[in-house]
């Protein structure tokens, strides 16, 4: 690893942030591609350097929803304690998962995530009120947890509407609460990758510097543009990207 | 308790932050100083502990038996994971 390797990293995370940051979406979906396409680096490697930096800008966001009251930390914590359990299986079973593989799961992700984003996301209208479901919930983030750990991803884009559409729980809570997770989950995920030595530090910590000064000049950034034409554009970029992602995979 | 959990996270980050900045800048000059970023990767891997102890102490404080006892969850499997795969 050298000075100039170390600055571009630095570079890469400070854009990621600052774009995720303006597009309300967790770093892992650009991340992963941005090492393994333009940095060439080994998929289960960008995978685990993701995580951490997903988990360093969730919990940044964290902070901020918690300040503002927006978090409900017992419905998190309660969500939590099967999504921390699939982190863990999803961690453990990626080593066991071939990288051709995971491109084409990852590029699945980022096709669909592509047309969510296109779209604009569906949001189910919800007064305050009792949250339901508790069951359903609880079951589906185990899954949620296991691909955030096997793709490097924060999850939000499956927390938020199991929360939202399936909970009741409105979508600012869901979204508040989804990143408040994020951190726990990632955490515990990338931990078998650190253990098979695919999670490089200093890979990781330029990554974390870049994208948590991104994510500053993101938020503010992104009162002053118009953010419906940057998210089709970058719709569109990331579907190219799934698409690229999906023939390395083949 | 929010308040005290936004202030934690903000601790933790902003000193994992200074650390590793400065792990930028001391191998750009010397080409050494990985362990400067293993601490400073530690301090955000260790975060969620931090989330743990904070909740914890509130539900305690508050007598929510339901918020310990999913805290104490967390807090093994957590455990597991960091001591099993370090």
């Amino acid at each position: 690893m050298t000075s100039l390797s170390l600055f571009y990293l630095t570079i890469a995370g400070f854009t990621i942030g600052t774009f995720a940051s303006m597009l309300g979406i967790g770093g892992g979906l650009l991340i992963v591609p941005t090492l393994t396409l333009f940095l060439h680096f080994p998929i289960k490697h960008a995978i685990g350097v993701s995580l951490i930096g997903v988990s360093a800008t969730s919990l940044m966001a964290a902070s901020n929803y918690l300040k503002a009251g927006l978090v409900d930390v017992e419905l998190g914590i309660t969500l939590e304690s099967s999504t921390i359990l699939g982190a863990l299986v999803g961690g453990i079973v990626s080593g066991y998962i071939s990288s051709r593989l995971l491109y084409l799961l990852f590029s699945i992700l980022v096709i669909y995530t592509s047309f969510v984003m296109w779209r604009g996301r569906r949001v189910k209208e919800v007064r305050n009120g009792r949250y339901s479901n508790y069951s359903a919930g609880i079951g589906l983030s185990f899954f949620a947890g296991v691909a955030s750990a096997v793709l490097g991803i924060g999850g939000g884009v499956l927390k938020v509407p199991i929360m939202n559409i399936m909970m009741n729980v409105p979508v600012k809570i869901a979204v508040a609460t989804s990143s408040f997770m994020i951190g726990m989950t990632a955490v515990t995920g990338v931990m078998p990758y650190v253990e098979r030595g695919e999670a490089d530090p200093v890979v990781a910590a330029s990554i974390v510097v870049g994208t948590l000064a991104g994510a500053y000049l993101g938020s503010r950034l992104m009162r002053k543009i118009p953010t419906l034409m940057l998210r089709k554009a970058f719709a569109l970029l990331l579907f190219i990207v799934g698409v690229r992602m999906f023939v390395k995979g083949l | 308790m929010e308040k005290e959990l936004s202030k934690v996270l903000k601790i933790i980050l902003y000193s994992a932050f200074v650390v590793i900045l400065s792990g930028i800048v001391f191998f750009s000059l010397t080409h050494r100083g990985r362990l400067i970023f293993e601490v400073g990767i530690g301090l955000i891997l260790v975060a969620p502990l931090a989330e743990f102890a904070t909740i914890l102490i509130y539900g305690f404080k508050l007598g929510n038996r339901k918020i310990v006892l999913l805290t104490l969850w967390l807090v093994a499997v957590f455990l597991f994971s960091l001591l099993k795969f370090r």
